[in-house]
């Protein structure tokens, strides 16, 4: 994969190629992956590693940094956030299912193990949390992916999201309290 | 199943953020006040505030993975116990199917038994029991469960969460499906509603199926048989899918259907499940989780159609329409949403890797098209008369490659001399959208004014400087246009999720909004406006054009009768090719209507489409243009035979005007405004030409002893990366002044006698001055998009590469004593500095654990570069001992802005806080000292990542502070 080939994508894409984010999509989940493997192979359990640094990583690997605009490194992010997402929530729903003697399913994220402050219950559940925030504040909950598991500041989400900044920490203020309160399962739920 | 409900959440949401402003007692009373009798309400919105506090925390730190290779789980014993069978229920894909009792829990389940090919080959078995149990762990309500997998007497059963109701199928189709359709509604003569399944019904289930199979997929289990059999309806209305990826070939097995053998057994076992297999299905390709979008699609297109997708009268024909054709969107209802017309398309696209990625997305447009059924309907003669238009449009579109109009992008001179170009309005911030009164004595445009993200329109006298607002800040109030009649303009207010058509009288008195549409989709930003202008009035008053807006279940250009009544569809979106329309303008006698039409920012074209006396399209629309552009703005010549258009290329994103025959007998001439241009708007007599320019952007800035003062050099075009010689006499810099790539020039240090050094067609930059101020080094482009570094004397202008690899290198600096050139490069895999010898050589490693842009103390003893922190965007300046020394972090840096001066390393600290414009400080670290001190601080929209100092360290310049700003300007006596 030549940097020539995903900084060419990104700019096509910004230039509104819909078939270029298609094409981006594999090559930073398959980026990603394989950097997680990567860095993992040989490492010793306890090793502590950030899905953001991930993406970090997958984007200097990728792209020439210099000849993109800012805003492309935003797009970039906030594509790799929902991919990031998806592989650590991949990852965390296998090793629950682990946990209940339950199924193996075939995930390609083996070597890791979610841990630290978060189980993989609570990975799932703030997964599924998201989802419902999505159905009906869809826009609060893609911040929140592209903050949290794509590490984008609050400008690059804004872009990102073609919103203001002020909306940004708005929704994510929001987003914050209405997750953690679905997560403590307050009594108090929409219906 | 709840339906999304926008209008609850926001109101939610307002009175969260607008009690968070109270002091925590004061909350309850004005919830109180505000909720009334709404207990739900308040309930809600005091249980987010109860988390307020405490959700400060949460999610701030990014997630951490513990690398902790664990052994793979112990397989799970299958021992469920004794079924009785009860009855026979039918044939499933994969065996006989029987209802049977569970005598334990005293529960009926379903028993599958699985045919042979399963049970005896030990490959085949494993395989088998390993997606059993992934489904017994796909634990969803909207997926039968499997309850385990029971064995006797070498026969093998699947136990299956028995779902009492009827299939997808028998609703739709009324006859009984192939699978486990069992239970009181499956009865003949029980409730049979039949037919096509109501538009929200139908988007209901379909957001559980996608619901389903987004959990499947993110589990790794793929369906591979979706079908309207395999989804049961309980008879409460529950959603369940079914027969999960059980029925799935294995590996090996052929999968192809040969449609000249088709044996009748095969034939007959496939004929139930071939309308629904994807093409690549069909033809044998390996089949992945986009198969079931493309199921999926088939499946929603039958509830809404009544009828499959593909299907004809033997499998071989119904593999034909699959491979040779698309379905017939005609045939669904009109009130299916544009939306959902959008979704079927992407999830039905015939190349995998152009579908509908996943079903978050397609939940996400199904949500979305629930909230379009909200919005007002749209006439029902206009709606039967286009659609027809609608499917001649898409039948031309697929010639419009052969048959286009012949149009040119030219980068010759203009034809058309330069006219006097005078500012219309030079205020702060972002004026756009120009329109002149029809007397051309004032005109109209939006400005933000001090109401920061809420633009109002603004009415001005020609050469008076003082501007009326005419519409409160409520929300971004843009693309206002002055009525012929000369007493109303319209305008479009947007707020974050919704738009309307409003006029107001030219006085500012009387608002009304026309209509509520959603907008189609793309954004496009330019000079702070993120609405491309969409309104055009017709020459009678009569009506408004808008384009680009969804309004009911059609999308594209409309016509709003301006005294009241349902808009009605001018120009139907050629979906899925295009979809945006833009820049509306209708020609001087109401006979035309010229629009863009989009499918990306940058790929719009220019159509034309003749009007009929009632307003209303009366023929094909014709391209005039052949290659894909943005379009920002048109404007129709007084002449009526001619358009003047707002163009850009993604690669020159500079907007220029172009003056274009409407019936593309001539190339379009490029019309010179001495600059960029777009959004146009003529006079009725076309002789005064308002248009929006950027006053750019990027400057060259000098921070001398503490004061900031714009250099002389700077230019309107956008200058950046400068370095200043060590001599202290020129300057060298990358600028945009040609027109096209950039390229490096240098200039005396006041910025007088600029000279180009470099000429190319792919960006230039990064230019440094060599210690004794005669050659430079700068990096530049290559067609594959890697850059390359390269050494130039500026006398002679011919640059030498100096490494001959193709790793991607750039942002090249000299060593102290000129006898290296130190570069970026990721030859090693990552990114580290790198040095080549600057006569030419080996390339050697100097960093080894991440680093960038290196720049070397003037004492040739210390290095500085930067490192990117993990996990963050935050950039570390790091120093580092030459004579073998170690590491110093010395602070954050912005990118690589720094450099080197006699009292150390000067560099741009980044802004900590989110507001715009943010503050840079200006700092120098000594490294006698250690310390750091900030010798200026600079506000700055939009820093270029970039610094150059003076030997002494007493003048610093900055490559680009950015004050973008957007003017209004005219030409009179246009031509």
């Amino acid at each position: 994969m030549s940097d020539g080939a995903v900084t060419a994508l990104l700019i096509d894409w910004r230039a509104g190629d819909r078939e270029a984010l298609d094409q981006l999509i594999p090559l930073i989940a398959d980026e990603l992956r394989r950097l997680a493997r990567h860095q993992m192979a040989g490492e010793r359990p306890g090793h502590l590693l950030q899905p953001t640094a991930l993406v970090n990583e997958a984007y200097l690997r990728l792209v020439d940094v210099q000849r993109v605009a800012w805003k492309d490194r935003a797009h970039f992010f906030a594509i790799a956030a929902r991919l990031m997402r998806r592989i650590l929530v991949e990852h965390a729903r296998a090793q629950h299912a682990d946990k209940r003697g339950g199924a193996h399913p075939p995930v390609t994220f083996d070597e890791l193990v979610l841990g630290g402050p978060e189980t993989p219950e609570q990975i799932v559940a703030l997964d599924d949390a998201l989802q419902a925030l999505a159905r009906t504040a869809a826009r609060k909950s893609e911040v929140v992916e592209l903050r949290y598991f794509g590490g984008l500041t609050v400008e690059e989400t804004a872009h990102a999201l073609a919103i203001s900044a002020e909306t940004v920490m708005r929704d994510w203020k929001f987003a914050k309290a209405w997750l953690l309160r679905e997560l403590r399962g307050a009594p108090n739920r929409r219906a | 199943m709840g339906m999304p409900n926008l209008a609850r959440q926001q109101q939610v949401s307002e009175l969260y953020h607008a009690a968070l402003l109270l002091e925590p007692p004061a909350r309850t009373p004005f919830l109180q006040r505000h909720c009334g009798s709404d207990d739900g309400l308040r309930a809600e919105v005091s249980s987010l505030l109860a988390c307020d506090a405490e959700a400060a925390d949460f999610l701030e730190q990014s997630p951490s993975i513990v690398a902790n290779p664990s052994p793979p789980a112990a397989s799970i014993g299958s021992c469920i116990g004794p079924y009785q069978v009860v009855a026979h229920l039918g044939a499933g894909g994969m065996g006989e199917v029987y209802r049977a009792r569970d005598s334990r829990l005293g529960r009926d389940v379903a028993l599958k038994m699985l045919p042979t090919s399963v049970t005896t080959v030990p490959d085949r078995q494993r395989r088998f029991d390993r997606e059993a149990r992934t489904l017994a762990a796909l634990n969803h309500p909207n997926i039968a469960a499997i309850y385990g997998v029971e064995e006797s007497a070498g026969n093998r059963a699947l136990v299956l969460e028995l779902v009492e109701g009827q299939t997808l199928h028998q609703r739709i189709h009324g006859s009984v499906g192939e699978t486990l359709g069992t239970g009181p509604d499956a009865r003949p003569g029980a409730r049979t509603r039949r037919g096509p399944v109501p538009v929200r019904e139908a988007l209901g289930i379909a957001d559980r199926i996608a619901d389903a199979l987004g959990a499947a997929h993110e589990q790794g289990v793929v369906h591979r048989d979706l079908k309207p059999a395999n989804v049961m309806i309980s008879s409460r209305g529950a959603v369940k899918v079914l027969d999960f990826g059980l029925a799935r070939p294995f590996p090996g097995e052929p999968t192809a259907v040969d449609i000249r053998h088709l044996d009748p057994v095969r034939s007959a076992a496939i004929a139930g499940t071939a309308p629904y297999m994807s093409p690549e299905q069909v033809m044998g390709r390996p089949t992945d989780r986009r198969s079931d979008i493309w199921a999926f699609g088939c499946v929603l297109y039958e509830m809404l159609a009544g009828r499959p997708a593909f299907a004809g009268a033997d499998v071989g024909e119904t593999v034909r329409r699959i491979l040779d054709g698309v379905p017939d969107y005609a045939a669904l209802p009109g009130a299916v949403p544009w939306r959902v017309r959008h979704l079927l398309t992407r999830c039905l696209e015939r190349q995998p890797d152009r579908r509908q990625p996943d079903f978050t997305s397609v939940q996400r447009a199904i949500a979305e098209s629930l909230l379009d059924l909200e919005d007002a309907p749209i006439a029902d003669a206009a709606r039967t008369g286009l659609s027809r238009r609608g499917a001649v449009v898409l039948g031309v579109m697929a010639c419009a490659m052969i048959a286009l109009v012949s149009s040119v992008w030219s980068n010759s001179p203009a034809a058309l001399l330069p006219q006097s170009v005078v500012p219309l309005t030079s205020l702060e911030g972002h004026e756009n959208y120009v329109s002149f009164s029809p007397d051309a004595s004032r005109f109209a445009f939006s400005w933000e004014g001090d109401n920061v993200g809420h633009e109002g329109v603004y009415v001005q006298q020609i050469g008076v400087e003082r501007a009326v607002r005419l519409t409160r800040p409520t929300g971004r109030d843009l693309s206002p246009v002055w009525s012929p009649r000369a007493d109303l303009i319209a305008f479009v207010r947007q707020d974050d999720v919704r738009s309307g058509l409003y006029v107001v009288s030219a006085t500012g008195a009387a608002e009304r909004k026309l209509v509520d549409y959603a907008s189609a989709g793309l954004h496009t930003c330019l000079g702070g406006c993120c609405l491309n202008r969409v309104i055009a009035w017709s020459p009678d008053g009569r009506w408004l054009v808008l384009s680009g807006a969804v309004i009911g279940s059609r999308a594209g250009t409309f016509a709003v009768p301006v005294d009241g009544g349902a808009p009605r569809l001018l120009v139907e979106m050629a979906l899925p090719l295009i979809n945006d329309h833009v820049s509306p303008t209708v020609s001087p006698r109401g006979d035309a209507l010229a629009y863009g039409a989009c499918s990306g920012e940058f790929s719009c074209f220019v159509e034309v489409v003749p009007l009929d006396q009632q307003f209303v399209a009366s023929g094909r629309p014709r391209r005039l243009t052949a290659l894909p552009r943005a379009v920002n703005g048109m404007a129709w010549m007084p002449n009526g035979r001619e358009l003047l258009v707002a163009q850009a290329s993604v690669w020159l994103n500079e907007f220029s005007l172009w003056r274009m025959d409407a019936f593309a007998r001539r190339a379009p001439e490029r019309v010179d405004v001495a600059g960029t241009a777009y959004y146009p708007a003529l006079s009725a007599d076309g002789r005064r030409l308002g248009f929006s320019r950027r006053t750019f952007d990027v400057n060259l800035w000098n921070v001398e002893d503490g004061r900031v003062a714009i250099n002389p050099a700077s230019s309107t075009h956008s200058d950046y990366d400068v370095n200043l010689s060590p001599d202290g006499t020129r300057i060298a810099f990358t600028t945009d002044r040609q027109g096209g790539a950039s390229e490096i020039w240098i200039a005396d240090r006041n910025g007088s006698n600029p000279t180009p050094v470099t000429q190319g067609t792919l960006s230039a930059g990064s230019p440094r001055w060599s210690p004794d101020s005669r050659l430079l080094v700068f990096d530049r482009l290559s067609e594959d998009g890697r850059a390359h570094v390269y050494v130039v004397d500026p006398r002679d202008r011919q640059p030498r590469r100096l490494t001959s690899w193709n790793y991607g290198d750039w942002l090249p600096t000299w060593s102290h004593d000129a006898r290296w050139v130190y570069f970026n490069s990721a030859a090693s895999g990552s990114r580290e500095v790198w040095k080549v010898p600057a006569g030419g050589g080996e390339p050697m490693r100097v960093t080894e654990h991440g680093g960038s842009v290196g720049v070397e103390s003037l004492d040739g003893r210390l290095l500085y570069y930067h490192r990117q922190v993990a996990g963050s965007s935050r950039d570390r300046l790091i120093a580092r001992s030459l004579d073998g020394g170690g590491e110093r972090e010395i602070d954050d840096v912005f990118n690589w802005a720094y450099a080197v001066a006699q009292d150390g390393v000067h560099y741009l600290r980044p802004p900590r806080g989110s507001s715009a414009p943010e503050q840079y400080d200006l700092c120098v670290w000594d490294p006698q000292a250690g310390e750091t001190r900030v010798t200026a601080t600079i506000a700055a929209e939009y820093m270029h990542a970039n610094l150059t100092v003076s030997g002494d360290g007493h003048v610093a310049m900055i490559g680009a502070v950015d004050s973008a700003s957007t003017d209004l300007m005219m030409v009179e006596n246009f031509r």
